[in-house]
């Protein structure tokens, strides 16, 4: 497959993959072997004293390019303040903006996102801003120095596919840098849609992580990705309302 | 020694932050410590004595989409 440039790094695989929901941390190591992603979210928090948790990344294998994200800002500066720790704390220049303030859907705020986007590109960060699928944002956010955009689907850890799919469309036939399907896509058909769409890559954490087998829907979420990206780069055929034989329409036995 | 932690007012007696984070039953090489906003490089916080007042974030990485 060819390359997915972000910031200033290549990568081979267009799956991008979090760490969330998973029922045993342990999988997420095999989960990255056989989706082959590259890329894998991951959120930073308060400790609890009375149950400290064990660092994610102590699951994650080295060499795997760490995307922490913001989640839990409420608007830019607590996402820029989440951005510079993760920094801080050897996560590298990668940051996935996400700045909800709606509770119910989990919708992002586009204009603090924009906000935090440009402060961010302008320290070094490769910005990579989740969004609603709206065009103008799309077009700020780029020119705010985004290395990606990254449009919902349909609500985080909903599945329910690219209930957004016309919004996304626009997106890739009008923006620059890579789009890339953040939150929604729940099945290995909807990355295959995305991709055969022309989006650069997708970002899928619960319908792997939430499966019977996360090492397994893996795989199927690569081979779906591949699908979609080798269907788009060779061109999909035109549709037609009527038939088109395949078969010649001459030289029948029985005429 | 008063000091707030994740955003609450507690009473401390030890002074090292490392001995601090100990006493929490924490994990050091684990945590990622702010010290009055700023973030606690590693290899420091064994140099670092807390005073009175100070502001103090103990985060880690978790699972996150």
């Amino acid at each position: 497959m060819d390359k997915l440039i972000l910031g200033n790094k290549e990568f081979s695989s267009r799956l991008l993959t979090g760490t969330g929901k998973f029922s045993d941390k342990n999988l997420i190591k095999g989960m990255l072997e056989s989706s082959k992603s590259e890329i894998i979210t991951m959120a930073l928090r308060r400790v609890d004293f009375s149950n400290p948790q064990e660092n994610i990344l102590n699951y994650i294998p080295k060499g795997t390019t760490l995307l922490p994200n913001t989640s839990g800002a409420r608007n830019h500066m607590e996402a820029i303040k989440l951005a510079r720790i993760a920094r801080e704390a050897g996560c590298g220049d990668f940051i996935k903006i996400e700045i909800i303030n709606d509770m119910k859907y989990l919708m992002p705020d586009n204009e603090e996102t924009i906000k935090a986007t440009k402060i961010l590109a302008d320290e070094g960060f490769i910005v990579l801003p989740y969004m609603f699928p709206d065009l103008i944002s799309a077009k700020k956010l780029e020119d705010a120095g985004a290395a990606a955009v990254m449009p919902l689907g349909s609500p985080i850890g909903s599945n329910g596919g690219l209930q957004t799919r016309h919004m996304i469309e626009i997106l890739i036939e009008n923006c620059q840098k890579p789009i890339i399907v953040d939150a929604g896509i729940g099945q290995p058909s909807h990355a295959s849609e995305a991709m055969e769409m022309g989006a650069a890559a997708c970002l899928v954490n619960t319908a792997i992580a939430c499966s019977s087998d996360p090492i397994l829907m893996g795989r199927a979420f690569a081979l779906g990705v591949e699908a979609g990206r080798s269907a788009y780069i060779a061109k999909l055929a035109e549709k037609s309302k009527y038939a088109n034989a395949s078969s010649p329409l001459t030289g029948f036995l029985f005429e | 020694m008063k000091l707030k932690v994740n955003g609450k007012e507690e009473i401390f007696q030890s002074k090292n932050l490392r001995e601090f984070l100990v006493d929490k039953g924490l994990q050091v090489d684990n945590l990622v410590v702010l010290l009055n906003e700023d973030v606690v490089q590693k290899h420091k916080i064994d140099e670092i004595e807390l005073k009175s007042d100070d502001v103090l974030e103990i985060l880690n990485f978790v699972s996150g989409g």
